[in-house]
């Protein structure tokens, strides 16, 4: 009886590694790596959504071309990464600033109740967080105008000119994702030795000269990781730009993803589309490998 | 010198605190404000007079009711596919060594790095095929989709916590791979499970691209997409009505945020850094 019991169970469990692990497999080949080859297909196709099926034929590399001809996506890239850089420095540099305050022993734990205030963004949807800053960019009653006005100067039009609507939309991603950073870079001083970085202060560095000279070189990885996860969020921004300006004035702040969203869907143009977002990929994966890569090896690290 | 940096840390928490609140504040009180309180210079910046109809409004005219009920299936059906999903993948990834494992690892890393909109005009072409466009079901396939590479990496990061020696001798008193799942691996999991839950149910609370462009009736929207059409349907920008509708669309992220901040702060963390 226990023989026959154990050679049943012995042979079902040679199977469990591909019962624990079929289902997760399954759904990225169905959902994930077939979609991503389909849709190197596609970038390949002349393929409109409002065409007859009989006009699709494969065509190679001319979505291509015709993508990166296109100015509306040029400026795209320039504008998306100009916007992902600045962002991620802000963020970084203001997320670090923030848990350097809550690492501070200078109020003993009392100040731990801020970092539960302090992630709130973070859990709201961009486009609701994006929405909510609206209300306060309002041209004629909103509050950030009212400030502006008081202090002297003219009311801002924020998604009537071009500046304006960029800085709102950098101050709204950093208001979402600065949090992020904070709560990373948080842990990341919670691995420094206290006494390391006291030590360096006594002897002389500072405060200010042990953190750079310290604190940052040992939390360097972190950095890095912090750097490249936010700059592969930033090149992907979508909701808050809908939300914000949906590409205005003109076409000045439309990012890879809200061009690459209308070739598709508003022109109908799935080969367009599908080229760009496999140009829209590869950039991702190179800037955001370049960004780690860089931070990782750089010329300070121990 | 401890004097200096009280007057530092205080100063910088104040900034700090105006800065990431404020908004939440004005949608809070900008929401039960009357439009005679909205409209108005200088701004009212304690709410004076009190009202519902924002809420009234939202509700009847745009079926916001209809569509946080949508949401909450959407995002609690999403959470509890994942978590069944990845809580058994990660297992089977950490704790079996079997040929192609390491690939299947890796891929699961790099897909991460597609982005959503690379893979939404084939879901879009497969949808409309299979009948499953405008569907809530839709839906919660890509939800589950999108959120399993992140999820299968937190799992595999809890398990790999657990010490071997208790499985090992779990084997050794005669309990199967299955039994050694189920009676010891998941209750150990079960704090990894919050965590995860919370990562995967706001996330799908919070998705806004996928479902623009993978739904298109107003009975199958979600809440994210709802608060963003509010404005286009309207002449007026309505502010109370997208003040309410981002009050209550802001209710889950508040509750969680003060009530499960450790699991919340565990979860990103670890989410990024063994990444």
């Amino acid at each position: 009886m226990r023989t026959e019991r154990s050679t049943v169970g012995a042979r079902l469990d040679r199977w469990a590694p591909i019962v624990f692990t079929a289902p997760t497999v399954l759904v990225i080949l169905a959902l994930m790596v077939f979609p991503f080859f389909y849709s190197i297909y596609l970038s390949m196709l002349k393929y409109k959504l409002t065409l007859p099926a009989a006009s699709r034929r494969f065509i190679g590399f001319d979505n291509y071309r015709y993508m990166l001809n296109n100015d509306s996506f040029l400026h795209a890239i320039a504008w998306t990464f100009t916007f992902a850089v600045i962002a991620v420095a802000v963020q970084v540099t203001l997320g670090m600033i923030m848990a350097l305050v809550l690492n501070s022993k200078a109020f003993g734990n009392r100040t731990a109740v801020f970092k539960s205030l302090f992630i709130m963004p973070l859990m709201l949807a961009p486009i609701v967080s994006a929405k909510i800053w609206s209300l306060l960019f309002q041209v004629i009653y909103g509050p950030i105008n009212y400030v502006i006005s008081a202090l002297g100067f003219d009311k801002v039009s924020w998604s009537g000119e071009t500046l304006p609507a960029k800085i709102s939309i950098i101050l709204v991603d950093v208001w979402q994702a600065t949090p992020f950073c904070m709560l990373i870079l948080l842990a990341a001083l919670k691995t420094v030795p206290k006494e390391l970085s006291e030590a360096a202060a006594i002897d002389g560095a500072g405060r200010v000269g042990s953190f750079f000279k310290i604190t940052i070189p040992m939390i360097r990885n972190f950095i890095a990781l912090v750097v490249s996860i936010r700059i592969m969020d930033a090149l992907r921004v979508f909701d808050s730009v809908v939300a914000l300006t949906n590409g205005a004035p003109g076409e000045t702040t439309e990012t890879l993803a809200t061009v690459t969203y209308k070739t598709a869907f508003r022109y109908a143009d799935i080969g367009a589309g599908s080229a760009g977002s496999i140009l829209y990929f590869l950039l991702i994966v190179v800037f955001s490998l370049l960004a780690f890569v860089f931070l990782r090896r750089g010329p300070n690290s121990i | 010198m401890i004097a200096r940096e009280k007057t530092v840390v205080s100063a910088l928490l104040g900034l700090f605190t105006l800065f990431f609140l404020f908004p939440i504040y004005w949608t809070l009180t900008t929401s039960i404000k009357p439009k005679g309180s909205i409209i108005k210079l200088p701004p009212e910046w304690l709410p004076l007079h009190f009202t519902w109809s924002n809420y009234v409004e939202v509700f009847s005219q745009n079926h916001i009711g209809r569509v946080f009920l949508n949401s909450l299936w959407v995002a609690s059906a999403t959470t509890a596919i994942t978590v069944i999903v990845t809580a058994l993948g990660g297992y089977g990834f950490s704790r079996f060594k079997f040929r192609g494992r390491n690939l299947w690892i890796y891929t699961t890393i790099i897909v991460r790095m597609i982005p959503g909109l690379l893979l939404i005009i084939p879901y879009y072409l497969m949808f409309q095929k299979a009948g499953l466009l405008n569907t809530l079901s839709g839906l919660i396939i890509v939800y589950v989709t999108a959120a399993i590479p992140l999820a299968i990496y937190l799992f595999m990061g809890f398990y790999s916590e657990m010490p071997g020696e208790v499985f090992e001798s779990a084997r050794i008193d005669g309990c199967s791979e299955y039994g050694i799942f189920g009676r010891i691996a998941l209750p150990l999991v079960v704090p990894g499970i919050v965590v995860t839950s919370i990562l995967v149910f706001m996330g799908a609370w919070n998705e806004f691209s996928l479902s623009l462009i993978l739904t298109f009736s107003d009975d199958k929207k979600l809440l994210p997409l709802a608060i963003s059409s509010l404005v286009q349907t309207q002449k007026d920008t309505p502010l109370g009505e997208i003040a309410a509708a981002g009050t209550v669309a802001m209710i889950p992220a508040v509750v969680l945020s003060l009530t499960t901040q450790k699991y919340i702060v565990e979860g990103f963390t670890a989410g990024a850094v063994k990444g």
